[in-house]
């Protein structure tokens, strides 16, 4: 018995050894596909949890996620972040209705699904007719959008609820657009529920919806020059194929897209070896300068958020103001900048809740002026610190006229190692300059749920977000983290967002939901730097950086990519330039 | 802090002093400088290291081997080839200790000299004086260098991690820290607080499992119960749970609650040794004579179990020094600075390991639990020897 | 089940009654080893299922927020964009009654059924631990199976030839492969092996098969099965070899003072018949629990291995679904995983009563 076992093992031995030495396998090619393969990487799921459907968050939009989904989907347009403005994909004219009640787009009329069909505007309405009875766009769920209607084939009228905007116009121009084929016939029962005239909470409604979302479509009809089955899911990567039919089949380079499973530290090795070409994934400094090393080229853009130094406004002393401006003297946000991200982060500049690059498209110059940008000055830390009634103790620490220190436990999470450089070097600051904070690392689900449910003193978690507006943009902790955007008594931060100020009481949550409304940017621009001049003045949370993608662009395998200087750039991932320079042929594979 | 100290402090270093004066003063009674003499230089270091603990024992230790020489002429009437009747029996209460420190005194000299005959296992002592040593001196000359270090930036470099360089001998972490300064005040503890854990957890296993074992039954089911049920129930959500409703400052309480999750395993493994062993002749003659439960155990049981047992507590003490730093990031501690497991830790998820610049951060540590586990198993060639004579003969 | 009623009066007295033979049955049952194993395996499960089903539902987070999280970082969505995708699409009430939830469950489990996973467009529990729990059973089921071996015979020959070169040279690679933590061997073969060296194509050795090959018996797919699954396997048994040597060498020394070899030397037996006959089936003896409880974690799988080898795997997914909070994943997965260990563990004791006759199991 034993023996055999022995001679069991020795074989597995021999046999992984003889592996070893395997040769590369054949590649199968369509007949006039292009040849070359793009290397790219997405944590996707395995089947049975893998499936078509793009109307639930499991489905798509998580299996090929935002930048792969726009090359299978097609958006209507897609936005350049340097010039503000759109370029054509599935539509060729879009904007605003002559009486601003409607936003419209016009489909190109030679586009084509996968399977050879005409790509139409009732494409569009089941859409977006799907989309509003599982509620899964923004336009439906913020409540911009009333009634999606068909105007010709290839025409389409999004009808405002309240007065026009230009968030909705980036929703609309920006989600990818189905084929109503491969939904069966729940197109047409969505769209007789929304004109049945079924309220929203009625059980047909949420019937509808759970057959909607567990619907498994069979197939993904593909607007763009890529498709997939779930044949070409394997646990180590899916492969996304060409297909003749789209508009820009003819101009892509790549035959196919191979995208490999795993997240950053399991990446990291294939990037190395060159089975990756181009990643998405977030990668330390340290491994980027291990990239950097093996001649991998990192392209740099925009993530556009940050972390910031949240603080429980019901913990003493943070709800005194100086304190908080004291802090966000005391740092050195630069020395923070480099130890959070190397040199793929940026200290904040205007520290008023929108990100640098954004201030001067956002905001007025007279406003931008009046911010105090709180550059590193540790006496004014001090001074301010005094003006309320603290002191330095004997040994050195800052205490109040009873001899309070002030103390404080800093809860960071123990995964992200960007947040926990940042939180960690803030609380060496902190320290230094004579605070007592310990650091406490959790994992970042629970520090979530504990700065939910207030249940923490000082904490870490981000600010702005990767949107062009600036109501989108303040959408900062200050909303998310505090009594007003949650829910069950939790409390959050609890920063009162109501008060006076200057003489006048005002709302802050409705300023932040409001500033980007309507279609006078004069206006919104203005309503900014209200806010702005507000959250510099009270520092709720110090936005300690701003964080930029790190990506390996490997040259020895792709060629065409962006020039450092290359506007394109300046988009973040939810605007990826892979997504148009994949599909207009820039990038190709090098040789 | 648990039972354990280990710091060098000068009142320790006094009390040490204080403890030596013991064995000296005994020494020269007796006419025995030199080991006296040693006894006082032993108990000064052990006072220095470990406070009043450290100096007591020794001070007990060194005793009884200055008496063991002292006495050794002594006539012991217990052993004496004289006449039954020839010999007095009555002793007074100080005749009777320093017989008993006789005694002790020259087991130790045999332990000692087992210890020193097996060239591994004296090894293996000798490395675990050398971590010992430094994290318990090496403070006294390296200072921690605990702040952020942006001016040790090279030129070009994206981060501050380097390579161990003249001035740096094992290099800078993430933070631009000496990595050595950490290697040398980050050891301790970690060492002691594994130490205690896998102390407590074999502890507990091999007290548990010869108790099952030899009473069978009931008290056998019941403890098998709970043991089976620790061992199924999934950790990591116990602890994520226990995570978010405690958080310990003292480090002890991480000891005990790795100890209370990991003896199962240990403790079903003796049971089945004890089993077997309960059939054994001696042992059965041993409750024929009704010699009592603890006698049976500790006397009969234990000693053929010895170099098991020690070889698993070493493991218990790897365990316990990863698992320790797990509770960490789990959030059930305040993550404290300087620390070898924190380092391994922190250099993972700061990309340590890929870069060649950063991975002594990762390596030192690991290189360092290692080679600190290497010596405790060699060391455990000398246990073997000392707790199970029947191998002194070797075979 | 039904009960069938016995009416004593009905039947003659001096016949051996059908009453008083199932009654004999009964006890019989009763006394039987398997019998009392089996029903204190099954209140095992239930106190753990229990247990772990209170303490999955009181982790910090919810799934919805985690993966609203997940939008925001990953796909760079606004926090609203991010909660439109996410909310309400789950099959989770997070203000159910946490008793109701509970007897759900435990309803849906008497009848075999796992549940639906949450996060995942509802997926049956069952089908998923049925896609990842081959995987793990060959990868860490081949490197445990592998390990144990090579601990047993390396151990064996340590304690035999104890103080040698072989012994030292062991005992210093056995303490030291021990004493390093499984994800840096992991690293340090890719970044080694695969980067530095180019010993191998990254690419090729990572996931569990090469996707272009079609499954089925033929020497390619198994060539590939094979390849794939050995930087997991070679990672699994040089971070757990030198416990599985160690451990055999000091039971083996234990073994080795006995008094009956001592006996076997001295009636000239071959040291062959002592070594194998005597000495290491004896000093297998403790490892065996050990073993079995090892078996039980098998299914659990190496998370941190199949992670970074990107191998489909039950501990991999596992990993996954926690950081997801997937509650009736994570439940269906221990649930598996707590059956796997009680019944390694009842598998160890009877094995233990046959291996060694001394111990004479259940029969106090």
């Amino acid at each position: 018995m034993k023996r055999y076992l022995l001679l069991f093992v020795a074989f597995i031995l021999v046999f992984s050894v003889v592996g070893t030495f395997s040769t590369a396998k054949p590649v199968a090619k369509a007949q006039d596909a292009p040849s070359g393969t793009f290397l790219g990487t997405w944590p996707y799921t395995l089947p049975p949890d893998h499936h078509l459907n793009g109307f639930d968050a499991s489905g798509l939009d998580t299996n090929l996620g935002v930048v792969y989904r726009q090359i299978v989907e097609l958006t209507p347009a897609y936005y350049m972040w340097a010039t503000d403005e759109y370029l054509p994909m599935l539509a060729t004219e879009w904007g605003f209705t002559e009486d601003n009640t409607a936003y419209y787009i016009k489909l190109r009329e030679d586009a084509l699904w996968s399977d050879g069909t005409p790509i139409t505007a009732d494409d569009v309405i089941a859409t977006y007719a799907l989309a509003r009875i599982t509620n899964y766009f923004s336009v439906f769920s913020g409540g911009y959008i009333s009634d999606v209607v068909k105007v010709d084939d290839y025409t389409v009228n999004f009808v405002f609820a309240g007065e026009p905007s230009l968030v909705a116009e980036r929703g609309i121009l920006k989600s990818s657009i189905s084929a109503a084929a491969s939904y069966g016939d729940l197109p047409q029962r969505a769209l007789d529920m929304i004109a049945s005239g079924a309220a929203s909470d009625s059980e047909e409604w949420a019937a509808l919806k759970t057959e909607i979302t567990e619907f498994r479509p069979t197939q993904l009809l593909a607007s763009g020059p890529y498709t997939y089955t779930l044949d070409d899911v394997s646990d180590s990567y899916m492969t996304l194929h060409w297909q003749p039919n789209s508009i820009f089949s003819s101009s892509v380079k790549f035959g196919e897209i191979r995208l490999w499973a795993g997240e950053t530290e399991a990446t990291t090795p294939l990037v190395l070896s060159g089975d990756i070409a181009h990643s998405t994934n977030v990668y330390p400094p340290s491994t980027q300068q291990a990239f950097a090393d093996a001649g991998i080229r990192l392209l740099i853009m925009p993530r556009m958020y940050g972390p910031a130094l949240l603080f429980n406004h019901d913990v003493h002393p943070f709800e005194v103001k100086e304190v908080r401006q004291a802090i966000a003297y005391l740092i050195d946000r630069s020395e923070n900048a480099f130890l959070t991200n190397g040199l793929g982060a940026t200290a904040t500049v205007y520290m008023c809740g929108l990100l640098d690059s954004s201030v001067p498209v956002l905001m007025n110059q007279e406003d931008i002026d009046k911010l105090n940008r709180y550059e590193l000055n540790r006496d004014k830390a001090a001074e301010l610190l005094e003006s309320v009634g603290f002191a330095k103790n004997s040994d050195g620490k800052w205490a109040d006229a009873d001899g309070n220190v002030i103390a404080a436990e800093y809860k960071f999470p123990a995964e992200f190692a960007d947040f926990s450089a940042a939180a960690q070097n803030a609380i060496d600051q902190m320290n230094e300059f004579g605070f007592d904070i310990t650091p406490v690392a959790t994992p970042w689900q629970q520090t979530a749920q504990d700065i939910r449910d207030g249940n923490f003193e000082l904490s870490v978690w981000s600010w702005a977000s990767g949107s062009p507006f600036s109501s989108r943009q303040f959408f900062g902790p200050i909303q998310r983290f505090n009594y007003v955007g949650l829910t069950d008594g939790q409390k959050g931060m609890n920063f009162p967002m109501e008060f006076e100020y200057n003489g006048e009481t005002i709302n802050l949550d409705q300023m932040i939901k409001d500033a980007s409304n309507g279609l006078d940017i004069a206006v919104q621009k203005q309503r900014a730097g209200q806010i702005a001049l507000i959250i510099n003045d009270l520092m709720p949370f110090i936005p300690l950086n701003v964080i930029l993608s790190t990506e390996p662009w490997n040259e020895d395998l792709l060629a065409g990519g962006p020039a450092d200087d290359d506007p394109i750039l300046q988009n973040p991932s939810a605007d990826h330039f892979i997504v148009l320079y994949l599909l207009n042929g820039t990038i190709s594979p090098a040789n | 802090m648990g039972f354990l100290i280990a710091v060098a402090t000068i009142p320790g270093l006094i009390i040490g002093i204080l403890c030596g004066l013991v064995p000296l003063g005994i020494g020269l009674r007796y006419q025995q400088l030199s080991w006296g003499i040693v006894g006082l230089v032993l108990c000064a270091l052990a006072g220095f290291s470990f406070s009043l603990i450290g100096g007591f024992i020794l001070l007990v230790l060194t005793t009884a081997v200055v008496i063991s020489y002292a006495f050794v002429d002594r006539e012991d009437p217990f052993t004496s080839r004289a006449s039954i009747e020839a010999v007095n029996f009555e002793e007074s209460q100080l005749e009777f200790l320093m017989r008993q420190m006789a005694a002790l005194g020259r087991t130790i000299r045999q332990s000692v000299r087992a210890l020193i005959r097996n060239k591994a296992g004296f090894l293996g002592f000798l490395g675990i004086l050398f971590f010992v040593g430094i994290s318990v001196f090496g403070p006294l000359f390296v200072e921690y260098d605990g702040d952020t270090h942006v001016e040790r930036l090279q030129p070009g470099a994206r981060t501050l991690f380097q390579k161990p360089s003249s001035e740096f001998i094992l290099g800078l972490d993430w933070k631009g820290r000496d990595i050595f300064s950490h290697m040398v005040h980050g050891g301790q503890n970690l060492i002691i607080t594994s130490i205690e854990a896998g102390l407590i957890a074999t502890l507990v296993a091999v007290v548990v499992g010869a108790m099952a074992a030899m009473i069978g039954g009931v008290v056998d089911q019941i403890l098998s119960a709970i043991a089976n049920f620790i061992l199924t129930i999934p950790q990591f959500p116990l602890l994520l749970v226990l995570a978010s409703i405690l958080s310990f400052s003292n480090r002890f309480y991480l000891a005990l609650l790795f100890a209370a999750l990991s003896w199962p395993a240990l403790m079903r493994a003796v049971r089945a040794q004890v089993l077997s062993l309960r059939e054994r002749d001696y042992v059965q003659a041993a409750v024929a004579l009704d010699l009592g439960l603890p006698h049976i155990i500790i006397r009969e049981v234990l000693p053929n179990l010895m170099s098991y047992i020690v070889v698993n507590m070493i493991f218990s003490i790897r365990s316990a020094m990863y698992y320790i730093v797990g509770l960490v990031f789990l959030g059930l501690v305040p993550l404290e600075e300087p620390d070898w497991g924190v380092m391994i830790y922190v250099g993972r998820q700061q990309g340590a390991i890929f870069n060649s610049d950063g991975a002594s951060m990762i390596l030192s540590p690991v290189i360092a639990i290692a080679l600190f586990q290497l010596s405790l198993i060699l060391f455990t060639r000398s246990l073997e020897e000392v707790f199970n004579p029947r191998l002194r003969s070797g075979l | 089940m039904g009960v069938i009623p016995f009416r004593r009066t009905d039947q003659p007295v001096s016949q051996p009654s059908l009453w008083s033979l199932s009654k004999k049955l009964l006890r019989a049952v009763y006394r039987s080893y398997i019998f009392r194993v089996t029903v204190q395996g099954i209140l095992t499960l239930w106190v753990v299922t229990t247990c772990t089903f209170y303490m999955i539902r009181k982790m910090p987070n919810n799934p919805i927020e985690v993966k609203i999280d997940e939008f925001q970082t990953k796909q760079n969505l606004t926090y609203e964009e991010a909660r439109s995708k996410v909310a309400g699409l789950f099959d989770y009430d997070p203000d159910a009654p946490f008793i109701e939830q509970y007897t759900d469950y435990m309803g849906n489990l008497v009848q075999g059924d796992l549940g639906r996973s949450i996060t995942t467009g509802r997926t049956p529990v069952s089908q998923q631990i049925a896609k990842y729990l081959p995987w793990t059973l060959f990868a860490v089921g081949l490197g445990l199976l592998i390990s144990f071996v090579i601990g047993m015979i390396v151990g064996a020959a340590m304690a035999y030839w104890r103080g040698t070169v072989f012994d030292n040279v062991m005992t210093a690679f056995a303490s030291i492969s021990y004493g390093i933590p499984d994800f840096v061997i992991a690293f340090m073969i890719l970044l080694i092996g695969g980067i530095q060296l180019e010993l191998f194509q990254v690419g090729d050795y990572i996931g569990s098969v090469d996707p272009e090959i079609k499954a089925g018996l033929n020497p390619e797919y198994i060539r590939s099965l094979l390849q794939h699954v050995l930087l997991p396997v070679t990672t699994y048994v040089l971070a757990s070899v030198g416990g599985w040597m160690l451990t055999m060498k000091s039971s083996t020394i234990s073994t080795l003072g006995e008094d009956y070899i001592t006996v076997a030397h001295a009636r000239g037996l071959s040291q062959r018949r002592i070594l194998f006959g005597y000495v290491g089936r004896n000093a297998m003896l403790p490892l065996m629990t050990r073993l079995a409880i090892s078996v039980g974690f098998v299914l659990s799988g190496s998370i941190i291995i199949e992670y970074i080898f990107i191998y489909p795997g039950l501990g991999k997914y596992l990993f996954e679904m926690t950081g997801k909070r997937d509650y009736t994943t994570i439940q269906g997965i221990f649930l598996v995983t707590s059956a796997a260990v009680v019944i390694s563990n009842i598998l160890a004791d009877l094995l233990y009563g046959v291996l060694d006759p001394r111990v004479r199991v259940g029969s106090k």
